[in-house]
């Protein structure tokens, strides 16, 4: 009988645990330029990686690029792992999109390097730029969103 | 010619022996965020370095006795047991991030995942502690180490404003998306990453080992005196070649690959091999140091017999420390933990640990019961004392600037 009356009270207590983090608009605003700036570094690095790839080891840039692959997946579920304030919901969906488009990118980099495909490089190099000027575009958007700390 | 030869040897192996992977990773990660504006907190954590290691060193030299014998005997069996297991606790952090630094400088030549390596180096790393000479683990890891002078070419090489960087250098130029907590955090790091509490103990129980006495003064304080400083120049050198390859990329390092990407830009694969050569020196002997570091503290601590001079059979507890200490090492990698997080907790709790041992270091070198005629000079006190307060800022600084900042992120 006890264990009967225990388990609602468990159930009680572990549900907080079952939802997601949900930061105020301000503390969501940081992470989400933390998020942005994390993979915008990995997109940069790999971009920079296969440029120079004459002058680096290949085993070198393979890890160079699967580091930065693992590091910017790790910044996007972060993000997406929080729950968007009510005020951020259009640029939450705008921001994860862009996030989503930035590691795709730099899967598709790790995906030649691994294969030893160099003749991709250039294409992939074009595509990390854009992407890259996507994700500074979103950090520029994200810095002009109000704080939310005098509502 | 002799001692000219030992003044070489000491002060090569001291700017080897100085960059472990915490100065790797941090100078690297304040330079490509912060450039050079925060230069004066690694030539703060080197002067604090000379003061310290010049003191401990005097006390082994003129005492022949260690660090922790002296800090049990001053504070008493308790305050000093406390001292000791907030030191052994950061020299095991450090232990584990250069075990784990040593897999990931090797995993960037060999390409085999760190995962896999690290439990090899980590049997490596104890089988040197135990088989190796005193003098091929503290001279020949800190020569190799000398590889990374790399940085200090590539930096010339790769042709930086110079007055720019000199610039951010005296004005303390945070970037202007930057926050101070996190400048301020970061200044912690890298004074903690300078004034690794390990350097000092390996130092003075090396003079131990090697019988210093007080006719060595002259040679521990030129060691001192210029391999230290060069040290620092080296981890500038990391800095500002991060601060002028990373920074305008927009990359932030998270990882120790990204470090050897200003010396590839600037030298190509040539200077990017003599870098990955020294990142496996600078490793693999700072894991050395820092595990000898392990045993040094308990043995002095309780009296055994300790050191490499003697027959591991005679100084038996002394190496079963070690191994315990490469065991538990070897379980906190096991855990799959980021080396490079590790790292940076480490040099920030080596801040908070300091005054721990830079405090009883300063009395017993002021005590003329054991220094006679060589306690601290009236210069040599107003430092050390203005140090001390240092020390206890950046150690009380330390905690609530990692949480607030949520590790600089």
């Amino acid at each position: 009988m006890r264990r009967l009356a225990v388990f609602p009270l468990f159930v009680v207590l572990m549900a907080p645990s079952c939802l997601p983090s949900t930061p105020d608009q301000s503390a969501w605003r940081a992470a989400a330029i933390r998020s942005v700036e994390d993979v915008a570094s990995s997109v940069a690095t790999v971009e920079w990686g296969i440029e120079h790839d004459d002058d680096l080891f290949g085993r070198y840039l393979r890890s160079l690029v699967v580091h930065a692959e693992e590091s910017a997946d790790s910044s996007q579920q972060k993000l997406s792992s929080l729950q968007p304030p009510g005020a951020a919901e259009a640029i939450y969906d705008s921001a994860t999109g862009t996030l989503s488009d930035a590691t795709s990118v730099v899967a598709d980099a790790r995906i030649a390097v691994v294969e030893g495909d160099d003749a991709a490089y250039p294409g992939l190099a074009h595509r990390l730029d854009q992407i890259g000027d996507r994700l500074d575009a979103l950090e520029q958007q994200l810095r002009a969103m109000p704080t939310g700390d005098h509502d | 010619m002799g001692r000219f030869l030992n003044v070489a040897l000491g002060v090569l192996t001291a700017v080897g022996g100085f960059v472990d992977i915490g100065d790797l990773v941090t100078n690297a990660q304040v330079g490509a965020r912060f450039g050079m504006s925060l230069a004066w907190a690694t030539v703060l954590g080197v002067i604090g370095i000379c003061l310290f290691a010049e003191m401990s060193g005097r006390i082994a030299a003129v005492s022949g006795r260690a660090t922790f014998d002296l800090v049990r005997e001053r504070l008493g069996p308790t305050m000093g047991l406390l001292n000791l297991l907030g030191s052994l606790g950061v020299s095991l952090l450090t232990y584990v991030a250069e075990i784990g630094g040593v897999a990931l400088s090797v995993q960037l030549i060999c390409g085999v995942s760190y995962l896999l390596l690290f439990p090899i180096f980590g049997v490596f790393v104890w089988l040197v502690l135990w088989r190796a000479k005193f003098s091929l683990i503290e001279n020949v890891f800190g020569i190799l180490g000398l590889a990374l002078m790399v940085f200090v070419v590539s930096a010339f090489q790769l042709g930086p404003d110079w007055s720019h960087l000199g610039h951010e250098a005296i004005t303390f130029a945070k970037p202007v998306q930057e926050n101070w907590s996190t400048w301020c955090y970061y200044a912690v790091a890298l004074f903690g990453a300078a004034m690794t509490p390990f350097e000092v103990f390996f130092f003075s129980s090396g003079g131990v080992e090697d019988g210093w006495s007080d006719k060595d003064l002259p040679v521990m304080r030129s060691n001192v005196a210029l391999g230290f400083p060069l040290g620092g120049m080296l981890s500038l050198s990391i800095a500002a070649c991060a601060a002028t390859v990373l920074m305008p990329l927009g990359v932030s390092v998270d990882s120790l690959d990204q470090v050897g990407i200003p010396v590839a830009a600037a030298l190509g694969r040539v200077g990017l091999a003599i870098a990955l050569l020294g990142f496996v020196a600078a490793t693999f002997g700072a894991a050395c140091e820092t595990g000898l570091s392990v045993g040094y503290a308990v043995g002095q601590y309780f009296g055994w017999q300790w050191g490499k001079y003697v027959r591991a059979a005679v100084a038996a507890r002394f190496h079963i420390v070690i191994a315990l200490s490469t065991l538990v090492a070897l379980g906190v990698l096991a855990t799959t933990i980021d080396p490079v997080t590790v790292t940076e907790m480490s040099v920030v709790f080596s801040a908070v640990a300091l005054p721990l041992t830079y405090f009883p270091i300063l009395v017993v070198a002021n005590d003329p019961d054991y220094m006679a005629e060589h306690v601290n000079g009236r210069l040599m006190n107003v430092l050390s004392s203005l140090f001390l307060v240092l020390v206890v800022v950046a150690a009380v600084a330390a905690i609530p600037l990692m949480i607030w900042t949520h590790l600089g992120a």
